[in-house]
């Protein structure tokens, strides 16, 4: 008998919760992330849960066509925060990428040689 | 060539950098020479550089182990936030340092070799280059790096400042769990332990938590990421009594009530979790998706204990 009352008055609750709610988007009920705490609206968080699928397999996308091996895209992309991806997404050409600058440095010197040989600042190249 | 050398010889009579920044009381010249040095391969600083910095924090690795993590092939180099991302793989924070030089050798000061992000190039045509600072000299007014295929590079102080700037003086740090780097900005290192959590790396980001409030004990954003690296660790207990301490120091905390709704309906303890939606739903600020969050909870809760209840019914 208790319980039928229990029942009935859980349905009545469940349908104030309802009117309450009203025609509100869904949202999954669940643990709130200590990052999402510190940035939280629920527009943001809805667009940055689409964003995590497109911005994860774009940078999928675009870490394969730039060399990385398929058995390491997924480690990388675990370890990247939403945030990160969505940073990354679209820009992985232009970001710097910290690389060779010593060997390439050479390489300036040379073409600054040349240069400087060309107009005639120096003679390294050519015997007068 | 004669306009050359005299535009060297004005460098060399400017006022020097490093005192500029240092106060007079420390150390003049500091130099982390236990640092290890890993020569780079064909345009692998990122793996080099930061393989530096983790091997120092005690971690046993090479410069291979990072090539497949942070190096893009085809880019011929390596992006910061991969560098940071990797990092987290490790289990260590990576921290990035205020953007100046005194932040820069306070780090050095406290015996952690710092890695920067240099522009080797001109503005209008870079050549981004990672290395590792491992110590200065005021005397000298020079930095000391791991750099390249150079084990110990000397460089003044006012070139290392200009090709450094050039990346808007980025660096970073990489920290042991618990370790703090010296005078964190809290915003930052906040940021910076919630991604350890957002990935999954809990025991890491707990350490980091726990250290935020030894330091700062008002931070309630870091009460609530231990309560979630404790629920993440499956250690329940300690997850509830995190944000019920949460709760009671921060009455109007909605996330701290539904997140002590959640692990304990998950211990079975509907009604009292049932509790402390009602009670948040009564205190908390309503803003943004918190209130919502509260009923969705309350209505979802109580389902589970209808059905529950339905079950044990059916089983008498």
């Amino acid at each position: 008998m208790i319980t039928v009352v229990l029942k009935k008055l859980v349905v009545a609750l469940m349908i104030c919760n309802i009117l309450v709610l009203g025609l509100a988007p869904v949202v999954e009920a669940r643990l709130i992330g200590t990052h999402e705490a510190l940035q939280m609206t629920q527009r943001e968080e809805q667009l940055a849960r689409i964003n995590r699928i497109f911005s994860g397999s774009e940078v999928q996308e675009q870490m394969l066509a730039f060399g990385v091996e398929p058995k390491d895209v997924q480690d990388r992309l675990a370890v990247l925060t939403d945030e990160e991806l969505r940073q990354l997404a679209g820009r992985l050409q232009d970001m710097p990428a910290g690389g060779d600058g010593v060997l390439a440095v050479v390489g300036l010197v040379f073409v600054v040689l040349i240069i400087l040989e060309l107009v005639g600042v120096t003679n390294i190249f050519t015997k007068l | 060539m004669i306009c050359l050398v005299s535009l060297l010889a004005g460098c060399a009579g400017q006022d020097p950098v490093l005192r500029s920044v240092l106060p007079q009381a420390e150390d003049s010249v500091v130099e982390l020479t236990d640092t290890v040095f890993f020569p780079q391969k064909d345009y692998q600083c990122g793996p080099a550089a930061l393989a530096t910095l983790v091997v120092h924090a005690g971690k046993e690795i090479t410069p291979d182990h990072l090539a497949g993590k942070i190096f893009l092939p085809d880019r011929r180099g390596s992006l910061q936030v991969e560098l940071v991302a990797a990092s987290r793989g490790y289990d260590l924070i990576p921290y990035v340092i205020d953007p100046s030089l005194a932040a820069l050798l306070a780090e050095l000061r406290a015996g952690r070799p710092v890695l920067v992000l240099q522009n080797l190039g001109l503005a209008a045509f870079s050549l981004w280059h990672y290395a590792v600072v491992i110590g200065y000299n005021t005397w000298e007014d020079t930095m000391i790096l791991r750099s390249g295929t150079v084990r110990r590079q000397v460089v003044s102080a006012r070139r290392f400042l200009v090709s450094w700037r050039q990346s808007s003086a980025w660096a970073m740090v990489v920290l042991n769990p618990g370790e703090m780097p010296e005078n964190p900005d809290q915003g930052r290192y906040l940021k910076t332990v919630a991604a350890l959590e957002e990935v999954g790396r809990y025991d890491t980001a707990r350490a980091g938590y726990q250290a935020a409030l030894q330091r700062w004990p008002d931070v309630d954003s870091a009460l609530l990421g231990l309560g979630n690296c404790y629920h993440g660790l499956g250690r329940i207990d300690a997850a509830e009594k995190a944000y019920r301490s949460l709760v009671e120091q921060y009455p109007g905390h909605g996330i701290g009530y539904n997140n002590l709704a959640h692990v304990l309906a998950e211990q079975g303890q509907y009604t009292q979790a049932l509790a402390v939606l009602n009670k948040g739903l009564l205190l908390a600020e309503h803003h943004g998706v918190a209130g919502q969050m509260l009923l969705q909870a309350r209505g979802e809760i109580m389902i589970r204990q209808v059905q529950e209840q339905s079950v044990n019914d059916s089983g008498d």
